[in-house]
């Protein structure tokens, strides 16, 4: 066999909400970033799994001690279930997408991570020690730039990734970003969820509902601007099922990250030197999961207003545009950029 | 090569740098910075040799055109010379260019920290820092006149005699009964290239039954009491939120961790073991990581000690003695001089 047939690259965006992996061989797997264990022998019976992943882990969650591993896009620190959650999870995305039968086999796998921005030094390292044992070769980068890597916008261009848990920026002036290049907010979608949460306790003071549901609703009918249509969801109210309208509280959810988002936009274009700033406006790239939510491209474009005008993409793919881009990166690395974990 | 290729080039080899820089828990930047300093180094040695040459190729003219034992003309020697000029300057050793930094990592020579242990080092300049001083008094017990400042101030001052009698250069972080920021204090001993940094202060608990001595290094904390301790200890840092990204990756440097928990252990236990002769009621409160800024933003293995507990009544008497004071200052000094002998490994002819 040759070097190629045997070496798999992969790609891994790890987010708060979703994790990604795209291969070198097309697979694409996603994963909600959300891994359960039984709570004691009656649910590992019924469930008849020592560990649940992604939706099953929520679905289930009355039997299990579900764990979020990543909080604000990072590593959780002082758990040590945490550390083991994020290896369960880094574990099982490669499982599905093939990697492990690969090793297993003899073959060699060498991943690309994205991580945020502004990540610090620890949490790279604690990704290091969850991967251990689980890839031959690893290189750690920051998120917005595997995006910026994976679109070829090498040069004059911003990326927006609105995740979950962080909304990171990276500016690619040529060069490999700098800290000043980056930025990271944890004004992000689960902020969103937050404030919508907020947002429907004051207007129903004995309403009912979890973090997940609220999620769920943000995820079907999150706008800005001006909506399709009344939001209307079923929520049990002092114990009594009720439809209600959350239009407004959605709007006015989705619309309080719009303020931030942008401002830390204009802030690091601001930052580019003047004679290239125009061409860094004309090339904004809006990624991560909460860039789907309609009217938040134009949003952003309207912030450019003032600021002699610019071009919103909206990227097409967000939930695979940062592992693709980790995969783009794993490609084109050479041999000798890569660090092989010791087994 | 087209642009594009020549731009990705370099993207990728930001990215492996900024890998092994996270790897060797090196600041960011400094692969880049010794390549700079090599290519300096470089120009320097073609710059030197290139003048060599020429000073050597103008002497070998004058001689050749002294001695006119030959028929060539001038511009032959000219020729000579100027191909002389040209001969290709020493190539840059490629071992020792970036890509042998990352054909190490490959090799998993660079994937592990170094152990300070194979490389016995010498202990000489102590940073000692009294805690608190000036307006900021510290714990107070009004009822026997103590305040925390003076009591680290004597302490710290019997520790400076005690390391000097012993041929250690001593840096104190605050020069008297003066208000001295944190960031000031850490900049002291960075300053000073101290090797050992050693911050003293008496605890004060809201459990009035407390007491003991609890040792501190470098790190995060899980315990909501001290992270309030460290929020009180670290008010008026002097240090600027754009300071807390390099903070917060010195809380988690590596090796200088392990030498500081080192330290602790090296302090704590001594302070136990000598304090309980006099005070047999003394409680280790043990080893503990926590985010004081004095910790984090010092360069060399740093501790904070809380010598005694100035809330318990019985330890306050014991803290109004001289020499309760002096055996606090001699088993801080048994703990660096344990701490010292391990890293130099001289006396314990581990290793040669």
């Amino acid at each position: 066999m040759t070097e190629k047939a045997e070496t798999m690259l992969v790609g891994i965006d790890l987010g708060t909400s979703q994790s990604a992996i795209s291969t070198s061989t097309g697979e694409q797997r996603v994963v909600d970033s959300y891994v359960g264990w039984p709570v004691d022998a009656v649910a590992r019976k019924i469930l008849k799994k020592k560990v649940l992943f992604g939706s099953d882990a929520v679905e289930n969650r009355t039997m299990l001690e579900v764990h979020r591993p990543l909080e604000r896009g990072l590593l959780k620190e002082g758990s040590d279930k945490d550390q083991q959650a994020i290896r369960e999870l880094l574990s099982h995305l490669l499982d599905l997408a093939g990697v492990s039968a690969l090793r297993k086999s003899g073959g060699k796998v060498r991943a690309v991570v994205g991580v945020p921005a502004e990540a610090l030094r620890v949490n790279k390292q604690h990704v290091r020690e969850a991967m251990r044992g689980l890839v031959d070769g690893l290189i750690i980068v920051s998120e917005p730039f595997a995006v910026a890597y994976g679109l070829d916008a090498l040069l004059h261009a911003i990326v927006v990734d609105v995740g979950a848990g962080t909304t990171d920026y990276c500016v690619m002036k040529g060069r490999y970003p700098t800290e000043e290049d980056q930025r990271t907010l944890v004004n992000a979608g689960d902020w969103v969820d937050e404030q919508l949460m907020t947002l429907l306790g004051e207007r129903h003071p004995g309403i009912s509902v979890s973090i997940h549901t609220v999620r769920e609703w943000k995820e079907a009918h999150s706008f800005m601007g001006k909506p399709d249509g009344p939001v209307m969801v079923s929520i049990p109210i002092g114990g009594k099922p009720s439809e209600i309208d959350i239009t407004e509280e959605m709007r006015q959810a989705c619309e309080s990250l719009g303020p931030p988002v942008a401002e830390a936009m204009l802030d690091l274009i601001a930052g580019v030197e003047s004679e290239y700033q125009e061409k860094v406006r004309n090339q904004i790239i809006l990624a991560g999961g909460s860039s789907r939510i309609p009217g938040f491209g134009q949003y952003l474009s309207s912030a450019l207003g003032d600021f002699g005008g610019g071009k919103v993409r909206v990227v097409k793919d967000p939930v695979y545009v940062g592992a693709d881009g980790g995969l783009a990166l794993a490609k084109d690395a050479p041999m000798a950029d890569w660090e092989k974990l010791p087994q | 090569m087209s642009a594009e290729q020549r731009l990705k080039r370099r993207l990728l080899e930001g990215m492996a740098e900024e890998n092994i820089e996270v790897i060797r828990n090196q600041p960011r930047g400094t692969i880049r910075r010794q390549r700079l300093a090599r290519l300096q180094r470089f120009r320097r040695a073609v710059v030197v040799g290139g003048s060599l040459l020429a000073i050597a190729t103008v002497v070998l003219a004058l001689s050749i055109r002294s001695d006119a034992s030959s028929d060539r003309g001038d511009s032959q020697l000219t020729d000579r010379s100027i191909r002389s000029f040209n001969m290709a300057p020493p190539q840059p050793d490629d071992s020792d260019a970036g890509g042998s930094d990352l054909t190490e990592v490959i090799n998993g020579r660079q994937t592990h920290a170094i152990e300070p242990a194979v490389i016995p080092l010498a202990v000489r300049t102590i940073a000692i820092d009294a805690g608190h001083g000036g307006t900021d008094s510290g714990a107070l017990l009004p009822r026997y006149g103590m305040l925390e400042k003076d009591l680290a101030w004597d302490i710290a001052n019997r520790l400076r005699e005690l390391s000097v009698r012993h041929e250690f250069k001593v840096v104190m972080t605050r020069p008297g009964d003066e208000t001295v920021a944190l960031r000031d204090r850490t900049e002291i001993a960075n300053r000073a290239n101290a090797d050992l940094f050693v911050s003293i202060h008496v605890n004060w608990l809201p459990d009035r039954e407390a007491r003991g001595i609890e040792t501190y290094f470098a790190g995060a904390t899980v315990d909501p009491f001290l992270k309030q301790l460290a929020a009180k200890e670290n008010s008026d840092s002097g240090f600027s939120v754009a300071d807390t990204r390099r903070l917060l990756d010195g809380i988690y440097s590596g090796v200088r961790q392990q030498q500081s928990q080192r330290l602790a252990g090296w302090v704590g236990q001594s302070l136990f073991e000598t304090l309980r002769s006099m005070n047999p009621d003394v409680v280790d409160r043990g080893v503990m990581r926590a985010p004081f800024v004095v910790l984090v933003a010092t360069d060399m293995p740093a501790i904070l000690a809380e010598v005694a507990c100035i809330s318990n009544d019985r330890e306050a008497r014991f803290l109004g003695l001289p020499q309760y004071r002096q055996d606090i200052a001699e088993a801080l000094f048994a703990g660096v001089q344990g701490y010292a002998r391990e890293v130099s490994a001289t006396e314990e002819g581990g290793s040669s």
